[in-house]
């Protein structure tokens, strides 16, 4: 087989086509990651053996807290304004972060429980936008207060579900897991539930 | 010396990606996407390994792009973390056990619909160890001299040129019969 036959021979393995929704989970799986500080010596941390089970072990402790219900709820009980609610949310979410510096994920609301997703290691501590994003099905409301560029663990349903969720620079939401992506642009059910998600202060 | 145009408009999109723009990133993602997805493809042989190891390598990218330093040419930084990713995966599929029986299972099972003559090579380019395919890839699919590709699989020169004498044999052995076939000699 002379060489030009041989380059010929080897042109003929095409590429099948990109499926257009894992490129879009990609780039925004991309962006996730962008916006997260990351240490200078990551760069070469890809070929480090080890590396995927301790991300995987960074999975999230969940610590119930009861005394935190207190806080979550206690200034909502008494007012339906919006503008209150979001700004004890805020406040929560805020103390939460001081108590849990750079470790904090997520802080959710289920069924009068307050749980408080933990990652294992602090990260160093960055200013991103905090956001609540909303789960609800048949009277099911479960909610979520974290910042632009987490990754979160829920249990829904009994099922868990991991996720990053990122404010884009329309102030829109995604969110990103494993095998769906969903963006307030593209509101499908996650897991049989609603969906929705704003920026914390912004209705939602 | 004047720098070409569109070198000067990706260091300038890279410097704002590395400054947190995604904009600028989305704009890399979507110019260097397809070809990262071919590479992956070549190197994996599986539709799904090369979505995965594309989307890895990209996610890699983003949290690395404040070490990007320019010394490499940032396509040339791109295919490097993807034939890091491509060997991950790799070693993972050899812990699983995963057979090359199984992988091809998997591939044909993929809904992944070839020719005749690109089956013949996805088979011959399966039966490659993984760096000298990442070499074959390269060289012949991605059209690098064997420096760049050294610098891309972090190996001697001498080694990707040894890797291609190599695996042109094993190739052109494997292939006859299909040329042979295609010819309807």
């Amino acid at each position: 087989m002379t060489d030009p036959d041989f380059k010929k021979t080897l042109s003929t393995l095409t590429i099948p086509p990109v499926d257009p929704a894992l490129r879009e989970r990609g780039l925004h799986r991309a962006l996730v990651a962008l916006a997260q500080p990351q240490p200078a010596d990551e760069a070469h941390s890809s070929a480090r053996a080890g590396q995927p089970f301790w991300r995987a072990s960074l999975a999230v402790l969940a610590v119930v807290f009861v005394a935190g219900l207190v806080i979550f709820r206690e200034g909502r009980e008494g007012s339906s304004a919006g503008q209150k609610v979001a700004h004890d949310d805020a406040v929560t979410l805020a103390q939460m972060q001081e108590l849990f510096p750079g470790q904090l994920n997520a802080v959710i609301e289920h069924d009068g429980a307050v749980q408080l997703d933990l990652a294992h290691d602090a990260v160093p501590a960055v200013t991103s936008q905090p956001l609540i994003v909303q789960f609800e099905s048949g009277g099911h409301r479960l909610r979520v207060l974290s910042y632009s560029g987490r990754s979160i663990t829920l249990q829904l349903r009994g099922a868990t579900l991991t996720f990053e969720v990122m404010v884009t620079g329309g102030g829109g939401i995604v969110l990103s897991g494993n095998d769906f992506v969903w963006s307030s642009t593209h509101p499908d059910l996650v897991a049989g539930y609603r969906v929705q998600a704003s920026p914390l202060g912004s209705p939602l | 010396m004047n720098l070409p145009e569109q070198t000067l408009d990706e260091a300038r999109l890279v410097a704002e990606a590395a400054a947190g723009s995604t904009e600028a990133f989305s704009e890399l993602f979507n110019r260097y996407h397809p070809m990262i997805h071919a590479f992956a493809y070549r190197l994996s042989l599986c539709p799904a390994e090369a979505a995965d190891i594309a989307q890895d390598t990209f996610i890699q990218a983003a949290r690395s792009l404040c070490s990007f330093r320019g010394e490499a040419s940032f396509k040339g930084w791109l295919y490097m973390i993807a034939t890091n990713k491509g060997r991950d995966r790799h070693r993972q599929q050899v812990r699983r056990q995963k057979l090359t029986a199984d992988y091809t299972l998997l591939q044909t099972s993929a809904g992944d619909v070839v020719s005749a003559d690109a089956a013949a090579v996805r088979d011959a380019l399966a039966g490659l160890p993984l760096d000298m395919r990442a070499t074959v890839t390269l060289v012949y699919y991605e059209g690098m001299n064997h420096a760049d590709a050294a610098r891309v699989l972090g190996c001697a020169e001498t080694t990707v040129s040894w890797r291609i004498f190599r695996a042109k044999q094993k190739l052109k052995k494997q292939l006859r019969p299909c040329v042979a076939g295609g010819r309807h000699d």
